[in-house]
């Protein structure tokens, strides 16, 4: 079964590869859009000093991104998700602004933050901390009550409670959480970057693609999503590990 | 509590929009336009000027993304929801997919497919795809095994099995992960238009936005924001609906 099922995922995988190369090759596309793989494949060592550069940039804003939007997006998801009233009370204007497309925004930023690093910084926290408040808060709600309810009726004070209860309780949903942030900070960054920046990969991109170097492009995208899904890799590992250790 | 929270909510709405009125008298108003000048406007958008029909072609491209992703994304996650092998092999590479930032994607489509309305159809259409499939195919898969088995042996027929047992048993699921995927179908449009286009509500937020209309930008920024509510509300409303409740 195992092998059947690998079988099948490389045979896919090539299978598109060659199609695409004898396409091209075979002239039913033109190269100027669409690249061969080949081509693809030999303008890694093009882009390889640029990207580097700008592969770094971008993954350094997307940690600092990601640690303001995760850290004040999970703090504020417990907040609001722990006191009744206040979740009645915001909840419609956080699931608002989680339902508003973000990038409706990025003209007000670029006038009051300018092109470059803080802009891009806050737009990409503005894209991680709306879906880990909206995450967090789901599951600290969702804490079985009656935990809350021993805790104080063996006399926890409200700091224990959030230590000892609320805040372990809700590590599955703060993993989660941490998990989509990674990846939506990454796309505020390079959402960022393709409007606003003149630097990092979302630049490169937008430059390459608009200078119509579509083989550059086309490589530049393979390295950005190996990227992430390597991230997402590591992340869903240490995942696993948090997981045996807690529960 | 009822009368409470709606009492606080509306405070909380009303302290916004004066703080917003207040302060665009000491902020210049090419950063902010107050709303005693954005509420007029968005009255008067609707007369004399293109706004309808840059709408419209939103509106279209929102229409045919959707219809294409719900039709292929069910499609795809009904196969793989029912073949465990086909399931197995794919279901890994989708979430591959899933995970990359379909904005990287965007110059490319900007290249193949040029500055109308079809790389926005595309871009959009790789945002909501994946959701929606990822979210039929866990549907399918975590129908109560008891559900199949039961009508199995009273007789039933693999098709009328998937009929009557798999469709309605994940149907809830299966209209979360569409609502969800309306939802980043507008946003793909919406993101799409502003990151390059001709016509649509996207170039006209863009567009306001580089002359320092901002009265106007922040007219069409409420039209988004109003069209992003409903369609969520509308979103909810089918699941909730679905579930009975």
């Amino acid at each position: 079964m195992q092998t059947r099922v690998l079988l099948i995922q490389v045979g896919t995988i090539i299978a598109v590869i060659v199609l695409w190369e004898v396409l091209v090759s075979g002239g039913f596309a033109d190269p100027l859009f669409l690249p061969s793989p080949s081509t693809i494949i030999s303008s890694f060592s093009k882009i390889q000093n640029v990207a580097l550069n700008s592969l770094l940039e971008t993954f350094f804003k997307t940690l600092i991104a990601f640690s303001i939007g995760a850290g004040l997006g999970i703090l504020i998801g417990i907040v609001i998700g722990s006191r009744p009233l206040l979740h009645e009370v915001l909840h419609p204007y956080v699931f608002g602004l989680y339902s508003i497309p973000r990038i409706i925004f990025l003209p007000l930023i670029v006038l009051f933050l300018g092109i470059g690093f803080n802009s891009n910084i806050f737009y990409a926290v503005l894209h991680t901390i709306l879906p880990v408040i909206m995450i967090v808060e789901g599951g600290v709600r969702n804490i079985d009550k009656r935990l809350i309810l021993y805790a104080f009726s063996l006399g926890a004070t409200r700091k224990q409670l959030y230590s000892k209860v609320i805040i372990p309780a809700a590590i599955p949903s703060i993993m989660a959480a941490l998990r989509l942030g990674i990846i939506f900070s990454l796309l505020g960054t390079l959402i960022a970057e393709m409007y606003l920046s003149l630097s990092g990969v979302g630049f490169l991109m937008q430059k390459l693609s608009y200078a119509f170097k579509s083989a550059e492009v086309f490589a530049l995208t393979v390295v950005v999503a190996s990227l992430a899904i390597v991230i997402v890799l590591v992340l869903s590992e240490i995942n696993k590990k948090v997981g045996e250790k807690w529960l | 509590m009822y009368h409470k929270t709606f009492v606080l909510r509306s405070l909380i709405l009303g302290f916004i929009l004066m703080m917003w009125e207040f302060s665009s008298s000491y902020i210049p108003q090419t950063f902010i336009a107050p709303p005693s000048k954005v509420f007029p406007l968005l009255l008067a958008i609707w007369i004399n000027t293109d706004f309808l029909g840059h709408l419209y072609v939103t509106f279209i491209a929102i229409l045919l993304t959707f219809g294409l992703a719900a039709v292929s994304g069910l499609l795809l996650g009904f196969a793989l929801g029912v073949w465990k092998l086909l399931r197995d092999a794919y279901e890994p590479i989708l979430s591959m997919f899933y995970a990359v930032p379909t904005v990287v994607w965007y110059p490319l489509l900007l290249l193949f497919l040029g500055l109308d309305i079809m790389s926005k159809v595309a871009f959009a259409y790789l945002l909501s795809f994946f959701p929606i499939t990822l979210t039929t195919v866990s549907a399918v898969v975590h129908v109560d095994k008891v559900l199949v088995k039961v009508a199995q042996s009273m007789g039933a027929s693999k098709l009328t099995v998937f009929y009557k047992v798999i469709i309605p048993a994940s149907l809830p699921t299966i209209l979360s992960g569409l609502g969800t995927g309306l939802a980043l179908c507008v946003t793909g449009v919406i993101v799409g238009e502003m990151l390059g286009g001709i016509r649509g509500l996207g170039v006209l937020i863009a567009s306001a936005a580089t002359l320092f209309e901002t009265a106007h930008y922040f007219a069409y920024t409420i039209v988004v924001i109003i069209i992003a509510l409903v369609v969520n509300y509308v979103g909810k409303l089918l699941e909730r609906l679905s579930r009975g409740v």
